[in-house]
């Protein structure tokens, strides 16, 4: 835990500043009323400070309290694959369509964590698409027709 | 009027509405993972096509259910469906231990229908008067009312409050993103047109809860499902109601106070009557054992925060929790602006409001008493397929709002970032207050001294304004103060 | 799975070609061929949205291949405006433009939108703005509420920084000598709500907004910004009348990106006329407050140029102009 929080508080001080520089270049208050860049600033201090705080309070931490973040055993290496695949569903998703992309998506998935028969894989998705194609884009008028297939 | 509400609510179509937003609710609350908030959420865009009372309602129904739903597997599993239910599972898993799985349920529905019934009435007595106040509310009173929103954040930070204020100052930052609604000034938009209107909360929200849950679900996918057991005499025994009578109301109110707070939502209302019914309780070292009281306090606890959330939402156009800030936006789509004016140009829509969450506060219970076996069984699809389908309904739930594939992009975006959040022990919720509350209270602030003319003396000239400042002082500082004559008195 | 996987990218590859070259050459005698959208640049159930899907309901016997309306949010307007002016000039995306058309590009904020982009093909209603105050004010005229406004600073409330009815103020105020404190709320009903409660003066937003408060006799109008009085309120005076020369409200129209072919845009023209002259689309624009206005393509053309020059001088002297 203690070298996650130290990251934790690097990251968010380096968010604050980042808010702070871009903010000193908005307009300045008017007639006593505050301008766009106040909130932004107050807003980022509070987290810088927030930031520091954590970072002492770590370094002061008994080592005794400390637990260990698990971020590289192998049940968390399927969550980033698991992500990754949703990155490029998403990226593939407006340029393919819904229906298709979708569909492949859910069977790779549900073969890979289920290890179910291709054939019941296959059927779950492609029911479970072509309801949620149905509801949204028929019942709901939600426009679900984009990419070159459908 | 009284016909037209009940003709408006006392019909099939409407009754269906709210049965299949109660069904589909529990189905959700009692799935670990998928949150109240999450599945208003996703039910929002079917409300679209909907006219304004059923499309309400149906969000109300699965509302109401979610918070109930979250303690069937809490019970079953000691796995609380919703966070709301998390306090129900610690008594709720004894019982299951002991087999008595079904009384611990049968329990938990009445409870949480005494807790509902006592927030709807509270709704029903407490907000039309509030709307009539709500007219004196002007921008100084609504920037100290979101600062002591805000302040919650101090109290549900648990562990660590310096986490708990990074996590609320990310929530605001991003509600800095678009053009500055005081001065027209575009902030943090980097010329792109998507963030000129800034990020959408929604998306947000379903990346944070959802999305990032799901992603947490898969760490464990390849172990095999829990097997659920029989569920038998649910309905309460004499010595269980008399506990149940005790208890459940005073939650329910508990709950619907820490409702109407903005930013306060089920979860702590759930805690609050847990630490509270551990304080009236003749028995409070058997606490954590599996006793009914333990169970009836949080369910009614979690319950009465429904109708106290829709009190500062339906009045004064302002959230009192992440499910009453989408509720907002179900009105605002139907072209119903929440607020005051709400009470004087659609009396009846707010009356069927009223009478339909009653609705479906009986429908959660008997629902809950007959069917409760189907929703165990719920619980028994395999995570394996469930988790990928989640993942689509989080994607299709975020594009259908703004019909904009860069809203997936920003859900996806929270669903990684929640899940190495809760990695490093920080809790999103304050996140989500800040997003709310942030906006509410920088706008309001600045318009206040646009009034005044930059005279800082505004927010403190009415009776409102100082009752607030007490608040946020009693908030942020009583904790330290009761410390201080603990000390002091031992 | 391989094998699956190349077989899907070529059959793609094939379908997508195949559907680029489906949009054949269109003329206005076979219009529409295909089906067409209708874009709306706000979201689902707004004002705009919903004159949008009455007047496509009443056109839709004219669209055999299908007619739907997508909401394209984003940018205040500017993402789905954008959108339509740059989809296919063929016919098949017709847009709902709106007067932000014309406030945008000037306030920076528009992100390359500019009215030129759009033929404009009608108007289909408009709203003027209404001054009004709380019933129990003093200001009993608008002569007398911009006489008092010379003496002492009136808050006058608006639904946004930018917002038409902003303009709608800062134009009275140009016209009569006078400056306001602009207070912008989140939409027009908090500002409404804020004036009913007393902490501002007047708000300037349009009379269908206000006229539940004023039948119930909690508001009143002192006068509207519109070129003649309104129909539904024959007994408020224009402010043209008390001499202030000012006319500032919203508009709603259609209009296709500016390379469709001129049948076409007839064609289109002719359509939503006929629409717009029906009862269903009357009674819906009548129970809901909404004036129909009707234009057709050149004087709706003119109009949009002189707005444009209006807002431009008014955006730019308010400092409003962001970047």
């Amino acid at each position: 835990m203690r070298k996650a929080n130290f990251i934790v508080s690097g990251v968010f001080a380096v968010f604050a500043i980042v808010i702070i520089a871009i903010s000193l270049t908005f307009p300045p208050s008017n007639h006593g009323v505050p301008g766009p860049g106040m909130f932004p600033i107050i807003i980022a201090s509070l987290i810088l400070v927030s930031a520091l705080s954590l970072a002492i309070k770590t370094l002061t931490m008994n080592k005794e309290e400390d637990t260990a973040i698990d971020l590289k055993s192998k049940n968390i290496l399927n969550v980033y694959v698991t992500m990754v695949g949703m990155i490029v569903y998403f990226v593939l998703l407006p340029l393919i369509g819904f229906v298709v992309t979708t569909t492949v998506m859910l069977i790779l998935y549900i073969k890979w964590y289920g290890k179910r028969s291709w054939l019941k894989t296959i059927l779950i998705a492609v029911i479970f698409v072509l309801a949620i194609f149905f509801l949204f884009g028929s019942v709901l008028n939600v426009p679900m027709r984009f990419g070159i297939l459908i | 009027m009284l016909v037209e509400v009940l003709t408006s609510v006392f019909n099939i179509q409407i009754f269906l509405f709210i049965i299949l937003g109660v069904f589909t609710g529990i189905c959700i609350g009692a799935l670990p993972g998928l949150t109240a908030t999450m599945g208003v959420a996703l039910v929002l865009p079917l409300t679209f096509g909907l006219d304004a009372i059923p499309g309400i309602l149906l969000l109300i129904g699965v509302y109401v259910g979610a918070i109930y739903g979250g303690s069937i597997s809490g019970i079953l599993l000691r796995t609380p469906g919703t966070p709301a239910a998390a306090a129900t599972a610690i008594d709720g898993y004894e019982f299951s231990k002991r087999g008595e799985s079904g009384r611990a349920m049968g329990i938990s529905t009445v409870s949480s229908f005494i807790g509902g019934v006592v927030s709807v009435i509270a709704l029903w007595l407490i907000a039309p008067q509030l709307a009539k106040l709500a007219l004196r509310f002007s921008a100084p009173e609504f920037f100290l009312l979101a600062v002591f929103g805000l302040s919650i954040i101090a109290s549900i930070s648990g562990n660590s409050l310096a986490k708990g204020v990074l996590c609320g100052g990310l929530g605001i930052s991003l509600s800095f993103i678009g053009i500055d609604g005081i001065t027209g000034f575009p902030r943090f938009t980097f010329n792109d047109i998507n963030l000129l209107s800034g990020m959408s909360f929604i998306p947000v929200m379903i990346g944070l809860f959802a999305m990032s849950q799901a992603f947490r679900t898969i760490e464990d996918i390849f172990t095999p499902d829990q097997v659920s057991q029989k569920i038998s005499h649910v309905w309460p025994s004499k010595s269980d109601w008399k506990i149940i009578l005790k208890f459940a109301p005073i939650s329910g109110l508990i709950g619907t106070i820490i409702g109407i707070v903005p930013g306060a939502g089920a979860e702590i209302g759930a805690f609050v009557s847990y630490s509270q019914a551990k304080r009236m309780s003749k028995r409070p070292e058997l606490f954590g054992t599996g006793i009914p009281e333990a169970i009836a306090a949080p369910e009614g606890g979690n319950n009465g925060v429904t109708g106290g959330a829709l009190i500062p939402m339906l009045t004064m156009g302002v959230p009192g929790d992440a499910v009453a800030a989408i509720m907002i936006g179900a009105l605002t789509v139907q072209g119903l602006q929440p607020g005051p004016l709400l009470f004087t140009e659609h009396t009846t829509l707010v009356y069927s409001i009223f009478l339909g969450m009653f609705v479906a506060n009986v429908a959660m219970l008997v629902l809950g008493l007959s069917s409760l076996k189907l929703f165990v069984k719920v619980l028994s699809i395999p995570k394996a397929i469930l988790t990928p389908m989640i993942f689509v309904l989080c994607v299709v739930g975020s594009y259908a709002i703004n019909t904009n594939f860069f809203d997936v992009g920003v859900m996806l975006f929270f669903g990684i970032v929640g899940y190495f959040m809760q990695k490093v022990d920080m809790s999103v919720s304050p996140a989500v207050l800040g997003l709310i509350l942030g906006p509410m209270a920088e706008s309001n602030f600045r318009r206040a001294l646009l009034m005044s003319e930059g005279n800082y003396s505004i927010f403190f000239t009415s009776v409102i304004a100082w009752i607030f400042v007490a608040l946020i002082f009693i908030t942020l500082l009583g904790p330290q103060i009761t410390a201080l004559f603990k000390r002091k008195t031992a | 799975m391989k094998k699956a996987l190349v077989l899907l990218m070529l059959l793609s590859l094939v379908l997508g070609s195949a559907f680029a070259q489906g949009g054949a050459e269109v003329n206005a005698d076979n219009y529409p061929s295909g089906p067409v959208s209708v874009i709306v640049p706000y979201s689902a159930g707004g004002g705009t949205d919903l004159v949008a899907r009455a007047l496509v309901d009443a056109a839709k016997d004219s669209f055999p291949k299908n007619i739907s309306v997508e909401n394209r949010t984003g940018g205040g307007g500017a993402v789905g405006m954008s959108y339509g002016a740059h989809a296919k000039a063929d016919g098949s995306v017709i847009s709902m433009i709106t007067v932000e058309l014309v406030t945008l590009p000037h306030t920076g904020t528009g992100a390359g939108l500019y009215y030129d982009q759009f033929k404009p093909i009608m108007m289909v209603n408009s709203a003027y703005s209404a001054v009004t105050v709380k019933a129990d004010s003093p200001y009993n005229t608008l002569n007398e509420f911009l006489d008092a406004a010379k003496t002492q600073t009136m808050r006058v409330g608006n639904s946004g920084v930018g917002a038409i009815w902003h303009l709608a103020a800062a134009g009275l105020a140009k016209a009569a000598g006078v400056t306001f404190n602009h207070i912008p709320f989140d939409g027009a009903a908090p500002a409404i709500t804020s004036l009913l409660g007393g902490h501002i003066d007047a708000v300037t937003v349009s009379y269908a907004e206000v006229a539940s408060q004023v039948k119930a006799g909690n508001l009143k109008v002192l006068a509207v910004l519109a070129p003649e009085r309104i129909s539904a309120t024959p007994d408020i005076p224009t402010a043209k009348e008390l001499g202030y020369d000012v006319a500032i409200g919203t508009w709603r129209g259609l209009g296709v990106p500016k390379d469709t072919p001129q049948p076409i845009a007839d064609k289109i023209y002719s359509i939503f006329s006929q629409a717009a002259k029906s009862d269903s689309f009357i009674k819906f624009m009548n129970s809901s407050n909404n004036i129909i206005d009707v234009m057709d393509s050149a004087s709706y053309g003119k109009k949009l140029a002189t707005d444009n020059e209006m807002f431009k001088s008014l955006i730019a002297e308010l400092g409003l102009k962001q970047q």
